[in-house]
């Protein structure tokens, strides 16, 4: 019985477009970031560790993380952020594979790798109630948990709350909440922002130089996914709205990093 | 003609004793042939990259702890038992049950440096990165210094804890890095990139027998220009 499922099992990974094991690696920390695996209690991040899907990692104040999964995807969380990897699978051969990333709450930049160039119906954001999918490249979700803020940078992102579906293009955002979303441009909808939202985008942006190293680096198979295949990515986009300093905005500042220090 | 009742006296025992030397040995053969399965089931789940799905992981399990109610001394099975107890991320402590077994492995085979390497791993992973993880790190490092596998895990979580452990240690982890230098530069530099800690490993690429690897001097090159 055993062997007829150890063949099934092996025919199974010869015919299907197999959806691969994949991870994120951490190329840059500062400050307090913790990982969730499944039940477990919350461990220590590291600069090099590894997020699966199913993982959930946190940041603590004035505390960030870059992330750069096999694909060449890049995601950044600014400090007091949840993040869950929902699900992630790569196939390096295919170069597919499908990534759901969900924000609890906080900020994230992302800029898509080989997946969402092959196949962006298959990259999708969560932020409370809000699903964003891709059209494009690069962009910042912030959310508190019920409103939501989408900023777009590069290429488009379609942005589904409330029942509502409306794409943003580059240079545009937008910002949903009590049920109603309003557009216009990245600095429009940045003006209008909660203080806490504005001080996410200064976090996201002051990690700007990390986010694009992370991009241009080559990944942990010492393939550069993202530069050598996705023009989208290169050169790096322009920063997003000023940052507004704040309790939340460690900016630049890079302290307090365990691994990151050289 | 019937044997004489002093034979019987003698053969009775002999050949029961060799039945159940014959039984052992065949319990003890199955339970070995089930490693060996185990271990080959395993290793189709790294070769192709695909994780195995949990009633995957059940009978496998299962298949482990009977063969190991047969041959409760070996270390290779509570070894198994511990790698795929760090794959079933559904149960609460699986971390916590993952160093178990590996820890009863240590107490079975103390001088094996792949399963002082598997506790060092099974406690960073844990979030213990306490005494007992370096503990585990250093006679890790010291058991087996020229061991690829072992080198690997060393470096890659020496390097992780480099600001976090006590001095001994980094020195220890130090050396493990000079030998993996000797061994395979490029890939100790990989690792050193990923945590972070190029400088550690760049100041060892002169003890590298292929020192002038062109890629080795660009990276550490870089690694230095401020």
């Amino acid at each position: 019985m055993k062997k007829i499922s150890i063949i099934l099992a092996l025919a199974a990974l010869l015919f299907a477009d197999a959806a691969l094991a994949a991870s994120a690696v951490v190329t840059s920390l500062t400050g307090t970031v913790r990982v969730q695996t499944g039940a477990a209690a919350q461990r220590v991040l590291r600069q090099g560790d590894e997020v699966v899907q199913g993982d959930t990692v946190s940041t603590g104040a004035a505390s960030s993380v870059v992330l750069k999964f096999d694909d060449g995807q890049v995601a950044a969380l600014t400090a007091n952020s949840r993040m869950q990897v929902t699900a992630y699978a790569f196939n390096p051969q295919a170069k597919t594979g499908n990534i759901l990333l969900s924000l609890v709450v906080g900020g994230m930049r992302a800029i898509t790798g080989l997946i969402g160039h092959n196949q962006p119906d298959s990259v999708k954001f969560r932020a409370a109630t809000a699903t964003i999918g891709i059209r494009g490249s690069d962009g910042m979700i912030i959310t508190d948990g019920t409103r939501v803020s989408v900023t777009v940078t590069d290429g488009a992102f379609t942005f589904s709350f409330a029942g509502e579906t409306i794409v943003i293009p580059a240079g545009r955002g937008a910002f949903g909440a009590d049920n109603k979303v309003t557009q216009g441009t990245a600095q429009q909808v940045f003006n209008q922002l909660p203080p806490a939202f504005q001080n996410a985008i200064g976090g996201l942006t002051g990690l700007t130089t990390q986010i694009n190293q992370a991009a241009a680096s080559n990944n942990k198979n010492g393939n550069n996914n993202n530069n050598n295949n996705n023009p989208d990515n290169n050169p790096p986009p322009p920063p997003p709205p000023p940052p507004t300093p704040g309790p939340n905005n460690p900016g630049n500042s890079t302290g307090g990093g365990s691994a990151s220090g050289k | 003609m019937a044997p004489a009742p002093g034979r019987i006296l003698v053969a009775a025992p002999a050949v029961a004793a060799l039945l159940w030397l014959a039984a052992v040995s065949f319990r003890a053969g199955e339970a070995a042939a089930t490693v060996y399965d185990a271990q080959k089931e395993m290793g189709t789940w790294a070769a192709s990259g695909a994780p195995p799905g949990p009633q995957t992981l059940a009978w496998v399990t299962a298949d482990l702890e009977r063969a190991r109610s047969v041959t409760p001394g070996d270390p290779e099975i509570e070894e198994l038992l511990g790698e795929l107890a760090g794959r079933r991320i559904d149960r609460p402590d699986f971390r916590g049950e993952a160093l178990a077994h590996f820890a009863r492995a240590i107490a079975l085979r103390p001088t094996s440096p792949y399963t002082w390497a598997a506790v060092a791993d099974a406690r960073y992973r844990k979030g213990d990165t306490g005494p007992a993880f370096e503990t585990a790190l250093r006679r890790a490092a010291e058991l087996g210094p020229a061991e690829p596998e072992v080198q690997r895990t060393v470096v890659d979580l020496g390097l992780a804890t480099w600001d976090e452990v006590a001095p001994a240690t980094r020195e220890t982890v130090e050396k493990t890095v000079t030998g993996a230098m000797r061994r395979d530069a490029a890939e100790v530099l990989q690792i050193a990139g990923r945590r972070g800690r190029l400088a550690v490993a760049c100041r060892h690429l002169a003890d590298a027998p292929r020192r002038a690897d062109a890629e080795g001097l660009t990276t550490c090159s870089r690694e230095a220009t401020p």
